[in-house]
């Protein structure tokens, strides 16, 4: 664990016991004092990204960062894209199949972050966990909740087939609902994975029709390439339904130039 | 009918008229956005003072982690250096921070910030109230522009493509300003003039 006045951030295991050769899920959480945040993968006009430098016994892999789904934090005229309260990244581990049984997976990591509310604190943290290892996979009861509530927070796959029309001052974003409704919504917004796609303060127009979610974009200094990826964030009011859901959107560019109607 | 539409496009053409126009943003290729400053010396700085020679803005912040990156490993001072004696460089340094804000300073205090870091700049300019930074819509420290001889923008963006505060992200950047003075000294175009804007948010007055 460590700890600071503006945030403490812990590693942990979900499993209580991991069968080498299967993988251990772990979860960077912090939480943060009021009026303070961190950063998304994209952290928009300012800021800067957690960075996870992992060090495990060689041969063995971890995955990429899982983001929560984040949130739009303003300074002024300026919009980040990050966390406030409480953030819970994950990140899957393989244990090699030829360690022994028995003998605890070391699993270290050096995680780089910036804490912000008017001003930014830069925090250095080295955490390990000895992963126990044996002849069985075993779950743990005591991170179950606080792993389950991080997948719930993590995007889910897109909602149905996506493409990006490029027009001259925004991207025109089409998201077909396909199983999962993802409509009507109460609001929307598209959080792009690259900086500068999209300009991260101005305000996203949002319309929903006949199953087809349509985001108005607009554009920042980055080209927008051929395919756009991102988080389609839509807010809905509802019984029984989650008030903010993520969607994973990685969207072809399908036409370049297209008159705005 | 008829009347009720006159009326109408008057209200319309009235509301139109009050609404005020957002300042343009400043673009490469086209005159830098004019300015006057008041410097950490005392005197009033005018842009079109400095015509006949490049200049180069630079955002700062102090106590910024990101400025501290490039001013702590000594990065910031050789490129200042590096400018002004192989380019010719005027050196402009700018501070928006509000009072009371991260990295506002009076003028006494600027100055001898100066002498501690060892910059090279020919000036810094005080801009508490931001009129200059929203001029150039500078949203983090640092942030960097190069106005060459003629007084036309050819450079904005982030110093180099390393968007971290982490100081060891210096070694191997490439240093996006070093590469737009070099490429302007041989002539050519500069291959790229607009680059990503890295640091902490400007603390602008409210």
């Amino acid at each position: 664990m460590h700890v600071t006045p503006q945030a403490t951030l812990h590693l942990v295991g979900e499993q209580a016991v991991v069968r080498p050769g299967d993988r251990v899920a772990l979860a960077l959480h912090h939480d943060l004092a009021p009026h303070w945040h961190t950063y998304w993968r994209n952290p928009g006009d300012s800021g800067e990204a957690l960075a996870a430098d992992w060090q495990l016994p060689g041969g063995a892999a971890v995955s990429a960062l899982q983001w929560p789904v984040p949130e739009r934090i303003a300074y002024g005229t300026l919009v980040t894209y990050g966390y406030t309260g409480a953030a819970t990244l994950l990140a899957d581990v393989s244990v090699p199949a030829d360690w022994p049984q028995g003998a605890p997976f070391p699993v270290a990591v050096e995680v780089y972050f910036l804490v912000c509310a008017d001003i930014c604190i830069p925090a250095e943290a080295a955490l390990d966990l000895a992963v126990p290892t044996g002849s069985r996979t075993v779950p743990s009861a005591e991170h179950a909740a606080l792993f389950a509530a991080a997948r719930t927070a993590m995007p889910e796959t897109g909602p149905g087939p996506a493409a990006v029309a490029v027009q001259e001052d925004r991207l025109r974003l089409v998201v077909r609902s396909g199983k999962t409704e993802i409509g009507p919504a109460t609001g929307a917004y598209f959080f792009a994975d690259t900086w500068g796609i999209a300009d991260h303060g101005a305000a996203q127009n949002v319309a929903w029709s006949g199953g087809e979610m349509t985001v108005h974009v607009p554009r920042g200094q980055a080209a927008p390439g051929k395919r756009i990826t991102g988080v389609l964030a839509v807010t809905r009011d509802g019984e029984g339904l989650p008030s903010r859901r993520g969607f994973r959107i990685d969207a072809p560019v399908v036409s370049e130039s297209v008159p705005n109607p | 009918m008829r009347k009720s539409l006159t009326i109408l496009s008057l209200a319309v053409l009235a509301w139109a008229g009050s609404i005020p126009e957002a300042a343009a943003k400043p673009q490469v290729g086209q005159p830098a956005p004019s300015f006057s400053g008041r410097t950490a010396q005392g005197q009033t700085l005018d842009l079109s003072d400095l015509r006949g020679r490049t200049v180069v803005l630079e955002w700062t912040n102090k106590d910024c982690p990101f400025v501290r990156k490039h001013y702590g490993t000594g990065n910031m001072q050789g490129l200042q250096q590096d400018a002004r004696e192989d380019h010719g460089v005027t050196w402009v340094s700018v501070i928006s921070s509000a009072p009371g804000t991260q990295g506002y300073l009076e003028a006494a205090e600027a100055l001898a910030n100066i002498e501690t870091t060892q910059s090279h700049v020919d000036h810094l300019v005080l801009d508490p109230e931001g009129a200059i930074g929203r001029a150039y819509d500078a949203q983090t420290t640092p942030q960097m522009f190069i106005i060459d001889k003629d007084g036309v923008l050819r450079f904005m963006g982030g110093i180099d493509d390393k968007p971290s505060s982490r100081w060891e992200t210096v070694d191997g950047a490439k240093n996006y300003v070093r590469a737009a003075l070099d490429d302007m000294a041989a002539g050519k175009a500069i291959a790229e003039p607009v680059t990503r804007p890295y640091g902490c948010s400007v603390k602008y007055a409210n």
